[in-house]
């Protein structure tokens, strides 16, 4: 590997001359849990050179020898993806002499001899560790790991990372890896470019690989970086030349050989699987991202989503925590107190028997009773802390936060979201955006910020601009779309249809104009579909707990620092001027009550604080159901929180930044003012 | 959360440990999220609540079993 390691156009390598034990396999076969075994602890993560893609290694000694134990990103295969596999190749590429060892799950021992195929084939030695065991034998697929070595001819030791069992073997193995016999037939054609690309590579030797062949023959862009720069038409010359003599594409013929040459090895060393049975799980699976039914499927999702967030969770668990508890009891004990503590001459009117934080008081007040006013406004006022920064939080947001978590913390444990992101997948692609964009997408639902930063798996900074644009106007994150769902509960299936339909409307239209202004590649993402599962009570209890104490921490500081910038800017008289400033957009356009400025206003920092004022506004009666669905599309739309903010300024540069917030803004008070507008031509306003 | 603390991504259902939220997030310090490794997906590590209350279920299990 000399060779790569002089020339200019090699990849990034990760630092250390120490001698290394590279882990590389599958996506999702343990291999990271097994890195944990190996090195115990001093573990590094750091992104690999130029990329965003972690790396994680560690100092640790194995069967009595020093190594630097790299764990790379889960790859399928050495004709790279995505980034991660490239990184995964890249290693493995510039890592002269260390020691290799294959990690598969024993379960799914093609897709493992498949990537075990490409090692031999790059003529590195290597060991195969086949993890997960235990869980092959529950499901009748034990690899005889004996037979397996002999057909192979290299050690091959089976493991449960999980259970630690057989870690010390595996360790001695893991420093004594070899060469692997096996190879696959590929038809003359490639095998005589093969010859021929060899034969290029003569003075290259560390390069001189079937490996390296077959994924020049495989069209491997990524490899070019390594490849001696005068031989690259050359190259491009023996491709075309066998492409023309096979009917299929040559990656095709290439992928198709090696499954073939798998499938001899696994009848050779008497390891047949036992073929995955059918049952009601699989077949429900293939439902719900079924091309026709996953669609009425998703629909039914929904529906339940809005039945039981919507209707349940802000109806009666909140008509209940926040009319029984907070302004019967809490908020009333609240005002109590500070009346007693911060005296100056008021009187809050009952209503219904109850006090509430409006209140009349003597225009004229010495300076210790201004101050007192200060303080008791400051907590107990119309914009307090406790009135109305904990009522939102504790009193509205909470139990609706915490139903929705409930409902999408069922959705997860069943495998649904992995199904979900196929189906949007097929959506974009058919829209002609490119794959890679569905995956942001998805994120959004976990944090829009994050998603954000995932932007920068897309190649183009146009695609980047586009996905970013589209994640902030119309993917609400979880805890949003909960405030959202529980505000659309009582506007009845109509209205809320309406809302739905101008959401998912936008990101259909953003979507066409990217495809129109973004032709980008339809590439696909790989990502694997777990089995449907039934989910279990405990374990969701357990993430609504930690979800809830995460929201807590993180929600209700902005909440309280929401609340104290509308509190200062009515203390200094500025409030009502800002929303007679608003007055036109929010009043004229919108067709709003002018304190709806104050929902907008908070709604910058988060948009379910946001969806929190208009909720309460809805249920004191000051917005009507059509009033609600157009403040209720404005705020979806709006930016998701002063964090994606920052975020977008970083990410794309304070200009573009800048210039997506403003479209964001025209367009969701836009999107508002149409609505109105039509609600007003059909009478409906 | 320790380095070694089993999670399993909801989205792609790797198996992973110590994987924290993304570092160049500005609210990343001191943020609960854990990032998959693989395919982004953030979800909430467990925090004191939890672990006080697979306490107290321990305990209280350990009582019964004495």
């Amino acid at each position: 590997m000399s060779q790569l390691a002089a020339s200019c156009h090699r990849p990034a390598t990760l630092p250390g001359a120490e001698p290394r034990l590279l882990l590389i396999g599958n996506p999702n076969v343990g291999k990271s849990l097994l890195f944990g075994c190996l090195t115990k602890r001093y573990v590094t993560v750091s992104n690999y050179p130029g990329t965003t893609v972690e790396i994680t290694s560690a100092r640790a000694t194995i069967a009595g020898e020093s190594r630097l134990v790299i764990d790379t990103p889960g790859t399928n295969g050495l004709v790279p993806q995505s980034d991660d596999e490239r990184v995964a190749r890249d290693i493995l590429l510039s890592s002269p002499g260390a020691d290799v060892m294959q990690v598969g799950d024993m379960s799914n021992i093609r897709r493992t001899l498949l990537l075990s195929l490409q090692i031999a084939e790059h003529e590195m030695p290597f060991t195969l560790c086949l993890n997960m065991s235990d869980e092959a034998k529950q499901r009748d697929a034990e690899v005889d790991p004996v037979a397996l070595a002999a057909a192979i001819g290299i050690p091959v030791v089976a493991t449960s990372a999980l259970r630690r069992w057989n870690l010390e073997r595996l360790k001695r193995e893991a420093i004594r890896p070899a060469r692997s016999r096996i190879s696959a037939e590929y038809p003359a054609a490639i095998e005589e470019a093969i010859a021929e690309i060899l034969e290029v590579l003569d003075g290259s030797p560390d390069l001189a690989t079937r490996g390296i062949a077959l994924s020049i023959l495989s069209g491997d862009e990524t490899l070019k970086r390594f490849l001696p720069e005068e031989s690259l038409d050359e190259f491009d010359a023996i491709r075309e030349r066998a492409q023309a003599r096979v009917t299929q594409p040559l990656s095709w013929t290439i992928v198709n050989a090696r499954l073939n040459a798998v499938d001899r090895i696994l009848g050779r060393a008497a390891v047949v699987q036992s073929l995955p049975r059918s049952s009601f799980r699989e077949w429900f699976g293939a439902l719900t991202m079924h091309p026709v039914w996953g669609w009425p499927f998703l629909l039914g999702v929904l529906y339940i989503a809005w039945l039981f967030v919507g209707k349940f969770g802000a109806g009666i668990v909140v008509n209940f925590v926040e009319n029984t508890i907070f302004q019967q009891h809490v908020n009333v004990w609240t005002i109590k107190l500070v009346d007693f503590v911060a005296r100056f001459p008021h009187q809050h009117p009952a209503v219904g028997g109850v006090i509430g934080a409006a209140y009349v008081g003597a225009a004229h007040l010495s300076t210790a009773q201004q101050f007192a006013r200060f303080f008791h406004d400051l907590l107990v006022g119309p914009y307090g802390v406790v009135t109305m920064a904990l009522t939102y939080a504790i009193a509205i947001v909470l139990p609706v936060v915490i139903t929705f978590f409930t409902f999408f913390g069922v959705l997860e444990d069943s495998g649904y979201l992995p199904r979900l992101a196929v189906m949007l997948n097929r959506l974009f692609r058919r829209m002609g955006l490119n794959g890679k964009a569905v995956l942001p997408m998805v994120l959004g639902l976990g944090c829009d910020t994050m998603a954000t930063l995932t932007t920068r798996i897309l190649e183009t900074k146009k695609e980047m601009v586009i996905v970013t644009l589209l994640l902030a106007l119309g993917v609400p994150c979880s805890a949003q779309l909960g405030v959202i769902m529980a505000m659309l509960g009582p506007l009845g299936i109509g209205l809320a249809s309406v809302w739905v339909g101008v959401t998912v409307g936008t990101i259909f239209l953003v979507g066409w104009l990217a495809a129109k202004l973004v032709p980008g590649k339809a590439g696909d993402f790989i990502l694997e579909i777990p089995p449907i599962r039934t989910p279990k009570l405990s374990n969701i209890l357990i993430k609504v707990l930690a979800r809830t104490e995460w929201y807590l921490k993180e929600a209700v500081p902005l909440f309280v620092v929401g609340t104290l910038l509308l509190y200062l800017l009515d203390f200094l008289h500025l409030l009502t001027k800002l929303q007679r400033l608003l007055a036109p957009i929010v009043v004229g356009g919108l067709g709003l009550p002018a304190q709806a400025s104050n929902a907008f206003l908070i709604g910058f920092l988060r948009r379910d604080y946001g969806a929190a004022g208009l909720y309460a506004m809805q249920k004191a009666g000051a917005l009507n159901p059509v009033q609600t669905v157009v403040a209720l599309t404005v705020i979806t739309l709006f930016i998701p929180c002063v964090a994606n903010f920052l975020v977008m300024l970083k990410e794309r540069g304070t200009k573009t930044g800048l210039a997506i917030a403003g479209f964001i803004f025209v367009y969701s008070f836009g999107i508002g003012w149409l609505m109105n507008f039509a609600f007003h031509l059909v009478h409906m306003a | 959360m320790s380095d070694f603390d089993l999670h399993v991504c909801p989205l792609c259902s790797l198996d992973f440990n110590g994987a924290v939220c993304h570092s160049t997030c500005p609210f990343a310090k001191g943020c609960r999220m854990i990032r998959c490794p693989r395919c982004g997906f953030e979800f909430v590590d467990e925090g004191m609540m939890v672990s006080l209350v697979r306490r107290l279920f321990r305990s209280s299990h350990e009582r019964t079993s004495a």
